[in-house]
């Protein structure tokens, strides 16, 4: 019986196999080429490097790739951090509390959530130029906030309007603050949510390209994709620094997948529990 | 019993807790967005402030404008392949993760479909850029090696061609999502629906037809909405392969708001574009409830 389920079985794990084959060879060529001697690239496109060239490493590294890195770093960072504040305490209010307009509030936020970064990008722009906020962090990191703030909120809420009563009552009367039971209960207690809420924010931020492609100019300031896109202007014919820029600035985000699977696939999915 | 914790001393503290949320949705969305819809109706450029009145004429330019034509159509397209290639496959893809193999072979085969989710579009676009490039690239070397001939304009300088070989490279990346939004649909499908289907003498595809596809119809038209949603979206993947090109065959709403605001200039006629785009992502939204009501 079980050698029969188990040769029923070989078309589901041949079609797997094919498709992540589909996902991988990609991925695989990107790295190796990225070691390969310049000439081997083009005259031997299927064979492994003969030697490992780390020469494309070294030149994107010259190029500056580590100014985007910190850039893209600072600016998620901050986004994120300041995201999960302020969606917190929104949702812990619209959760939690009660007071008048609470559902027009709820409602708003949740409409906020349709509207696509693109679909007001002109006037996003020239508010951003308004507050003097092209080429600075603060260009991204206010708006980034701002869009991910409906998804926040929601999932916190989702989180929160399950939290027993009883709880917040009896630290309400050992003498804590509302701030004090946020910090001591709330925030110990919402750790899945805040890291579903964090990865997919973070996955966001970090990978943003049209509204940076607008804010930022300055090449002091430019995130991983500006820098990328910049690469492949400056090092036209230079594959093996361009593979090398993007291998460098993908493979981090592939390992922390890897090491944080169950957290990433949840945040993805945009779910809290 | 109320969920809700009243105090009556604390009728502030919500609002205070609510008002940096407001303040960041106000500033940087509601204003926006009331200025996108009203300044469609004016023509102003990126420097001067000067603002001319020009009523409905920027939406009356637009459809007899051959980029906006194209635009619109290649949005369609890519809509229309999305759902047709995307839904069937992703969700192939999590039935048979579901219960075609092991579980550890199910973990294992998911982080290889999800990882390519956490890439930007940026450094996958270039990476594709290269493997297509006409004269060296590795797909060209692949179709020469097994005696075919590739595109003779390459593979993203064909304009007949261009749009579906970026759709392709979208598709590679984002089949991962709709698999991992219909994997955990189907995993809150009770084991005993399909226990009673296998005593009836029900095989896996019949399963998978008569007790999976039911149980997750809401989960696929959730999915499809976002599909959806994000193919009227894209612009990374054409910014960055085609630039819209070649001779503007591949542009799509998001580059025509970007070429004509930053480029041309034409701030007024970029913003009823987005309008547009804002009118069909509401529009799907509302097919898209009706039809989870009738169904």
């Amino acid at each position: 019986m079980s050698v029969l389920i188990r040769f029923k079985r070989y078309p589901a794990y041949l079609f797997l196999l094919a498709y992540s084959a589909i996902i991988l060879l990609p991925l695989s060529w990107l790295v190796i080429a990225s070691v390969k001697p310049k000439r081997e690239l083009f005259t031997k496109p299927f064979s492994l490097p003969s030697t490992l060239d780390w020469g494309g490493y070294q030149r994107a590294w010259n190029g500056g790739l580590l100014k985007y890195i910190a850039n893209s770093v600072i600016v998620t960072a901050s986004s994120v951090g300041l995201t999960l504040l302020i969606g917190g305490l929104a949702a812990y209010a619209l959760a939690q509390m009660k007071f008048v307009g609470r559902r027009l509030v709820y409602s708003a936020i949740i409409a906020a959530y349709a509207i696509p970064l693109h679909g007001i990008l002109v006037p996003l722009y020239d508010t951003i130029v308004k507050y003097q906020l092209t080429n600075t962090y603060f260009g991204l990191i206010l708006p980034y906030v701002t869009f991910g703030l409906p998804f926040a909120i929601t999932v916190f809420y989702a989180f929160f309007i399950d939290f027993p009563v009883e709880l917040m009552e009896a630290s309400r009367l050992d003498g804590c603050s509302e701030l004090g039971i946020l910090w001591r209960v709330v925030v110990p207690l919402s750790m899945p949510a805040i890291a579903s809420v964090a990865i997919f924010q973070g996955v966001q931020i970090w990978n943003e390209f049209l509204l940076a492609l607008v804010v930022i100019s300055d090449d002091a300031l430019k995130t991983v994709p500006l820098g990328l896109v910049a690469f492949r202007g400056n090092y036209v014919s230079d594959w093996t620094a361009i593979l090398s820029s993007i291998s460098v600035t993908s493979i981090p985000m592939l390992i922390l997948f890897v090491a944080f699977q169950k957290q990433f696939m949840r945040g993805l999915a945009g779910s809290e529990k | 019993m109320s969920r809700v914790y009243f105090r009556r001393n604390n009728q502030v503290l919500p609002y205070l807790f609510l008002t940096p949320a407001l303040v960041f949705l106000a500033l940087f969305m509601a204003y926006p967005l009331t200025e996108t819809v009203v300044k469609s109706f004016y023509a102003y450029d990126l420097t001067s402030r000067v603002l001319n009145l020009v009523g409905i004429s920027n939406y009356i330019e637009l459809v007899h404008d051959p980029m906006f034509q194209t635009a619109a159509k290649n949005a369609i397209l890519f809509v229309i392949f999305s759902v047709l290639v995307q839904i069937p496959l992703g969700t192939v893809l999590a039935a048979v993760l579901d219960r075609g193999v092991t579980s550890n072979a199910s973990l294992t085969f998911r982080t290889i479909i999800f990882s390519p989710l956490v890439l930007s579009i940026v450094a996958v676009g270039l990476l594709w850029q290269l493997i297509l490039d006409p004269l060296v690239g590795l797909a060209s070397a692949v179709v020469k090696a097994v005696g075919l001939h590739p595109p003779p304009l390459g593979w993203l300088g064909d304009p007949k061609i261009a749009i579906y070989v970026i759709m392709a490279i979208a598709f590679w990346q984002y089949i991962g999502f709709v698999t991992l939004l219909m994997f955990a649909g189907l995993q809150r499908i009770p084991e005993e629906l399909y226990q009673a289907a296998t005593l009836d003498g029900a095989g896996p595809i019949t399963s998978f037809w008569y007790v999976s596809l039911p149980m997750v119809q809401n989960a696929l038209i959730v999915t499809s909405l976002l599909t959806m949603i994000g193919a009227l979206r894209v612009f990374d993947f054409v910014y960055i392969l085609t630039g819209g090109g070649p001779a503007n065959a591949t542009q799509v709403p998001a580059t025509m708001i970007y070429k004509e605001a930053f480029f041309l200039g034409r701030m007024g006629y970029a913003n009823a574009v987005s309008v547009l785009l804002l009118l069909a992502t509401v529009g799907l939204g509302f097919v898209q409830i009706r039809f989870s009501r009738h169904s």
